[in-house]
């Protein structure tokens, strides 16, 4: 049997096809193995080993598509649960290692990004130098309900390094595209991942000015989509909202409210999404714990 | 449920952290978090921190959380804040007479603006004191160009187009109206849409805005002179300034300044990069020729006489015209050179 295999393979491709098969094991997108974890920490620690693990497998099989969106979806996930979240944590004296946190967020983010972009540009020859030349029309015309993952994330990437760094000119004066691609992605599947792009819209709209295209009435559509979608079971949701539209409103009684609503999730009512329910719980304490940073309130005046 | 890889996107960074015992100064800041503006205000923040050994820290409200400028020097008044970045404009709500170094044309570049801000800081300084507070430093910010939907160089070409002005200061109309201007007042949020629908054709802002608000892709003609100075200050009320030990204060008020010429060479170098990827993205500039500067600089004198006097005081106006005068005679060259 081996004997037979050499001769239809050559050792390169059999490398090839083991290869391939680990790619596609890996990033078949089913397991909850990370996703479902109750321990945050041996998240954290294993996800650096499994990116390099994934870039070695793209070294061997550089146009396989699942593996670049596995692969620059988690460096997304990566740089913002783990590495962007923990910096808007840290006290402002930890200003300096903050702001290295936060370049090193932005430069990760890219690096997805980078990853994601090529998975689209082997899927749609061209696409990305229609998106270079702002055509964004017919950029995405093709693109079909299939695509809803992968535009997503080239989404997410693309704004989570707006967020780290919102004075990058090149990043600033080219917002309209991700915002264009996220778009699309609820327009093929607004239900996608239990209102996911609902969900990240609340926090666009919510954050921009008016001028560019924020809209708290937009942010409020969007919030009782993601609750719909996700049956009340997503914290994030009320993470989003509380943080900006009850934050640009001091409103501070509606920001504890859906803080509360998010504490109130029950992570075992949702085991697929353990991870990130105890995450976005861990922000919502941080969160209520720091109200005064957010509001002009005098706590002791205030009656918590 | 299917499982995902959430993303926490675009919640801010606010981070503070206050010390039990110290003196917290509340700041409030209409500049975007994460702006170079909200950086530097940060960094100040720790300077404080560590030259005080932890008894004067800062707590930043950025991104108009305190408010609108107006709010925040109401804030100001009543404690709940006690420090804000605020604009040159927005000093003016404080004392119109604050806007004299800011008069459309008085300075023509960052040396004059620099020369006439110190000439006349005791004084300004003197105002703000009398309103209740401490001047800390000065910030230039660049300054605000035209930008059209055709090329601008004289006035007569401005006067044949619609001037998108911000709504709320009628004596200011005024001065517009006198230079014989088509103006259209606006709130900032209509302006795409008004420049999109042709309402309004020219409009005067600083290239970070125009790029960052994708103005210019509708207006792509930027006329080459500096109308505006752009600056910002931060002050503190002279309740609190008080309350910090004396052999302090000059450390701070040097700690900040430093601080804010950092930021200065900041801005001037996201300005440059804004202003390349406009240029990349069809952005045209008009070089003004000397005759068609002395143009505007008679225009705007026969203007602005209107409001002088009614917004901000007539002698502070002819001392802050005869210190240009004065500085330009030392230079020893001519008003079309040091442009």
């Amino acid at each position: 049997m081996l004997c037979a295999l050499a001769v239809v393979f050559s050792s390169c491709s059999l490398n090839k096809v083991a290869v391939n098969l680990v790619a596609n094991t890996l990033s078949s997108g089913d397991s909850t193995v990370f996703t479902g974890e109750e321990d945050p920490q041996l998240v954290a620690d294993a996800l650096p080993f499994a990116l390099k693990l994934y870039e070695s497998l793209l070294e061997q099989t550089p146009e396989n598509e699942q593996l670049l969106l596995t692969t620059g979806s988690i460096f997304t996930m990566y740089a913002n649960a783990f590495v962007q979240t923990p910096a808007s944590m840290l006290a402002e004296s930890e200003y300096e290692q903050q702001q290295q946190m936060l370049q090193r967020a932005k430069k990760l983010y890219l690096r997805g990004r980078g990853y994601l972009l090529r998975a689209m540009e082997l899927r749609y020859p061209g696409f990305g130098e229609l998106l270079e030349a702002g055509d964004l029309e017919q950029a995405l015309a093709p693109t079909v309900s299939e695509d809803v993952p992968l535009l997503f994330w080239v989404s997410a990437s693309w704004l989570g390094a707006f967020s780290t760094d919102t004075f990058d000119m090149e990043l600033l004066l080219n917002l309209a595209k991700p915002i264009a691609v996220l778009n699309r992605a609820l327009e093929l599947d607004e239900a996608w991942s239990d209102g996911m792009i609902h969900d990240t819209l609340i926090s666009i709209y919510g954050s921009l000015p008016e001028a560019m295209g924020g809209s708290q009435e937009k942010a409020r559509y969007h919030f009782e989509k993601a609750v719909e979608y996700s049956r009340g079971l997503s914290p994030s949701a009320y993470l989003a909202l509380a943080s900006t539209v009850s934050v640009a409103n001091q409103d501070v009684e509606e920001f504890r409210q859906l803080l509360a609503q998010a504490l109130a999730i029950d992570p075992e009512d949702n085991p697929d999404n353990r991870l990130q329910i105890l995450l976005s719980q861990e922000k919502a304490r941080w969160l209520l714990d720091h109200i005064e940073d957010f509001f002009l309130i005098d706590l002791e005046e205030d009656q918590l | 449920m299917k499982h995902r890889w959430t993303a926490i996107l675009l919640l801010g960074f606010l981070v503070c952290a206050s010390q039990a015992g110290a003196l917290v100064i509340k700041v409030g800041s209409v500049a975007p978090e994460g702006s170079p503006w909200d950086k530097a205000l940060k960094r100040i923040a720790l300077d404080w921190q560590k030259i005080s050994g932890g008894r004067v820290t800062m707590k930043i409200y950025s991104g108009g959380i305190a408010g609108d400028e107006p709010s925040m020097i109401r804030k100001m008044r009543i404690n709940q804040i006690q420090a804000a970045a605020m604009t040159g404009s927005g000093l003016g709500k404080i004392d119109p007479d604050l806007l004299v170094y800011q008069l459309p044309f008085l300075t023509q570049n960052d040396q004059e603006l620099d020369y006439l801000f110190e000439r006349l800081r005791p004084e300004l300084e003197a105002l703000l004191e009398d309103k209740g507070f401490t001047f800390l430093a000065l910030i230039k910010s660049g300054w605000l160009r035209f930008f059209a939907t055709e090329k601008v160089i004289t006035p007569d070409d401005f006067r044949k187009l619609k001037f998108f002005v911000m709504e709320g200061s009628p004596e200011i109309d005024q001065a517009w109206k006198a230079m014989g201007f088509h103006i259209v007042p606006l709130p900032p949020n209509d302006a795409f849409a008004a420049l999109q629908s042709g309402m309004v054709e020219v409009f005067t802002a600083s290239p970070l805005t125009a790029a960052a608000m994708q103005w210019f892709a509708l207006a792509p003609h930027m006329t080459d002179i500096n109308w505006i100075p752009l600056t910002a200050a931060l002050i503190v009320s002279n309740q609190t300034w008080q309350r910090i030990p004396a052999d302090l204060r000059p450390k701070l008020k040097a700690a900040t300044q430093r601080a804010l010429d950092d930021l200065e060479a900041e801005i001037m170098s996201v300005e440059n990069q804004a202003m390349d990827i406009m240029k990349e993205n069809g952005l045209v500039i008009h070089e003004v020729p000397p005759a068609a500067l002395q143009e505007w600089e008679d225009l705007v004198e026969k203007g602005f006489g209107i409001v002088i006097g009614d917004v901000i005081s007539r002698d502070l106006y002819e001392e802050a015209k005869q210190i240009v005068s004065e500085y330009r005679q030392q230079q020893g060259i001519q008003i079309d050179e040091i442009r």
